[in-house]
């Protein structure tokens, strides 16, 4: 069938992206899904950190590549073999294609499924294809007509094929402006906080970098019961939503803070000065790790579930994990189980406990996309969604 | 040395613990054989604390101890644990008198007012070099042992090793009473390791369970479920933050459970009932690989079919004493931040001429939940 969907061209054209356009909306031919596959009709998408990396080749993918990866849709077709959701479900897409065999699965890992990990790197689905190709030559002649599809997901289009773990079936009483942040922002954030970290209700939290999955973070350290939340960021008006919503303290940095300053800061907020039970960073970026790690006290923990360019290191005063007996954690998909957390989180919204609609900054549609990721690169919005259909029942 | 404030009488009036169902109000105390172990009162150690307290809570295990449970007079297996004569007592809160000279800066002041943890921890033995200071060997718990004399009176002194919490003063004397039975509470609940969107279920309703009951929703639990076989603390339970409540006298709590589970069971099961119907309910209705807390002092021995620990649910069974690491700063916060309705729980507060009324009352347990003693009545 023919749909239309966000392409990116080529990695690394400059900002703004408004003017550069390295999203074209194209028309493409999506071929009907396998067996194990279903056809999902896409309702809501966020534009994630993630899918801007791929634009600015911090981490780099094959191009030209269908983007987006968090959202929210309703099954249309589902090959013979698909026994988690049926046609007419509501689900929410999951970038990591968990095949349930390989070690990780079977251990409760389903974030670092090697086959899911393999897949995604190609660009490809579970399947080893990509479904996604062009009905007419875009530019020269030679240039490919296959495109590919990112994390399994590629969800700023009108349809997609996924595998059929790519998808979970959530509550359809929700709205789906506000389902479409649990693929990612939400069991990435509020996962970081409750899965890997674990928090004990009383703990001190600070997160550094409040994205939607910083936000996220922060509303599942509300919902655990952490005693003092410290919030980091460039943005003001971040910092004060977040105290809104129940952050203790925020601390304004800048592009060019000292980072000690910024860290002697931050620790003064915290109990004989000595740092927090736990820091997260949210943001993917060598000072921010080193500021997280900087603030969190000796015997703490500190989890990154920032995704920096592939050849970035970071450093940290080596001796000072031996002396003060530092942990260091890295936290993918907010090593969550996606079929078991979602519908966790999503009840929990229901409650009223993890209040993500107010993460929800702006709705645009596909026309609008390049304008879209200019705002998220400037860090002005929490996420944005994209709407891919008009209102329908 | 320091200089004591005249406010210190050589002589005041509490409760002496001199043996089983022995327990006498005193008019003229000896400061100087209690408090200060027959130093003069005037050399009071640097660190040391004196309090004039304001309430004391009256704790199961006291009520125990005036009955004569062996497990604080002893029997064929057990010493006696209780030295007497001693002034019992070790939920108390109190205004800071004195202090003796420090070299560093000191915590408190004098006119705070202050708790101090029920434990007094040698940090010699195995337990406190292992940071357990809550299981300290030596085990000088105010009240029980004639070093530490407890807070049913209207003084008490604190030793240079008490760890000293202050209580700000926007907490008044009859709620900061509460303070270690939940700092017990915020502990049994810590044990349990509790997850978001987890199906807690905590069974009893007294002073620690409905601790358990507020420290737990902190946690953020899919479902808090309150058991008990009164309806009036069921009803406290709820403003405690219970979702669910429900009394096993009246329905089958097991299957109520396991419907609510899709018959999986509950997460977490705190037990604080004492009681060993409340241990096997537990047992079976939890899940596989689920926690089980117990916190409770028994009468009665309980009896189950080993099996299903392991072999049936490879559970984690957790016990759990006294406050752990950080249940005083994590209660004193709660009671701060209004997350307990600590006026529903602290029922009585009665002169310390009521005090065999006030056992009386915990040990039956039916009008009352925390009972307390108010020295300067």
């Amino acid at each position: 069938m023919k749909v239309k969907a966000a392409v990116l061209q080529e990695m690394g054209r400059p900002t703004p992206y408004a003017k550069s356009k390295p999203i074209i909306i194209e028309e493409l031919e999506l071929a009907p899904p396998h067996d194990d596959e279903v056809l999902v009709k896409l309702l809501y998408a966020g534009l994630c950190h993630s899918d801007l990396s791929v634009i600015n080749a911090s981490r780099p993918r094959p191009t030209p590549m269908a983007l987006g990866h968090e959202a929210v849709g309703r099954i249309q077709q589902a090959g013979k073999n698909v026994d988690n959701v049926q046609v007419g479900d509501i689900v929410s897409c999951v970038f990591v294609p968990s095949c349930g065999t390989c070690d990780s699965c079977r251990t409760g890992r389903p974030a670092t499924c090697t086959t899911g990990a393999k897949a995604n790197g190609a660009g490809l689905l579970l399947c080893g294809q990509s479904h996604l190709s062009r009905t007419t030559q875009v530019n020269k002649p030679n240039d490919s007509k296959m495109i590919h599809h990112l994390l399994g997901v590629a969800a700023f289009s009108t349809y997609s094929v996924m595998n059929k773990n790519s998808v979970v079936k959530i509550d359809p009483s929700i709205p789906p402006q506000y389902a479409a942040v649990f693929g990612c922002a939400v069991i990435t954030g509020v996962g970081a906080v409750v899965n890997t970290a674990k928090i004990e209700f009383g703990a001190s939290v600070a997160i550094v970098g409040l994205g939607g999955v910083g936000f996220c973070a922060l509303l599942g350290a509300l919902a655990a019961g952490a005693s003092n939340i410290i919030v980091v960021d460039l943005e003001q008006s971040k910092l004060d939503l977040a105290k809104k919503l129940g952050a203790s303290h925020g601390v304004l940095s800048t592009k060019d803070i000292s980072l000690d300053n910024l860290i002697q800061s931050v620790k003064q907020l915290t109990q004989q000065g000595r740092g927090v039970d736990y820091a997260f960073e949210m943001a993917g970026s060598g000072p921010t790790l080193k500021v997280a790690y900087g603030i969190t006290r000796p015997g703490g923990t500190t989890v990154t579930a920032g995704l920096p360019h592939p050849e970035t290191q970071f450093s940290v005063s080596q001796v000072t994990i031996t002396a003060e007996e530092r942990t260091l954690k890295g936290s993918y998909l907010g090593s969550c189980v996606p079929t078991r957390d979602i519908p966790r989180y999503v009840q929990l919204f229901k409650e009223g406990r993890l209040p993500v609609d107010k993460l929800i900054s702006g709705i645009i549609t596909l026309d609008q996309i390049n304008e879209g990721f200019d705002q998220l690169d400037q860090g002005k919005v929490i996420r944005l969604l994209l709407k891919l259909h008009d209102d329908e029942e | 040395m320091a200089t004591v404030d005249k406010t210190i009488p050589d002589h005041f009036r509490g409760i002496l613990c001199r043996g089983i169902k022995n327990y006498t109000v005193e008019e003229e105390i000896a400061a100087r054989d209690t408090l200060f172990e027959g130093r003069p009162k005037e050399e009071l150690l640097p660190g040391e604390v004196l309090i004039r307290v304001t309430r004391c809570g009256i704790c199961a295990g006291d009520a125990k101890c005036w009955s004569g449970a062996p497990m604080f007079w002893g029997d064929e297996i057990r010493k006696p644990y209780v030295e007497t004569p001693v002034i019992p007592g070790h939920e108390f809160v109190g205004e800071v008198i004195a202090i003796g000279n420090k070299e560093e800066k000191s915590q408190v002041q004098v006119g705070d007012q202050v708790t101090a943890e029920q434990i007094v921890a040698c940090g010699k033995c195995l337990y406190c070099r292992k940071g357990l200071r809550w299981l300290c060997a030596p085990h000088d718990i105010f009240g029980f042992h004639r070093c530490v004399h407890g807070g049913m009176g209207q003084y008490m002194r604190f030793p240079q090793n008490s760890i000293i919490y202050n209580i700000p003063k926007r907490v008044s004397p009859s709620e900061a009473v509460y303070v270690e039975p939940l700092s017990c509470g915020v502990h049994g609940a810590h044990r349990g390791r509790i997850e978001l969107g987890d199906t807690v279920v905590v069974s009893g309703c007294g002073p620690i369970g409905l601790g358990m009951v507020a420290a737990a929703k902190l946690a953020g639990p899919g479902r808090l479920i309150a058991l008990d076989c009164m309806d009036s603390r069921l009803d406290i339970a709820r403003e405690c933050g219970a979702d669910i409540v429900l009394n096993p006298l009246k329905s089958n709590v097991v299957k109520d459970i396991q419907e609510l589970t899709d018959g999986y069971g509950c997460d977490v099961y705190l037990e604080a009932t004492g009681n060993p119907k409340s241990v096997e309910q537990g047992l079976y209705m939890i899940r596989k690989n689920g926690r089980f807390v117990e916190f409770s002092v028994f009468k009665d021995k309980t009896s189950v079919d080993w099996t299903i620990i392991g072999d049936t649910k490879e559970l984690d069974i957790m016990g759990a004493h006294c406050s752990g690491d950080n249940g005083y700063k994590v209660a004193i916060d709660m009671i701060l931040r209004r997350q307990i309705p600590v006026e529903r729980i602290v029922t009585h507060e009665l002169s310390l001429d009521n005090i065999i009324q006030g056992i009386q009352y915990v040990n039956e347990g039916k009008d009352s939940i925390k009972v307390a003693v108010d020295p300067t009545k």
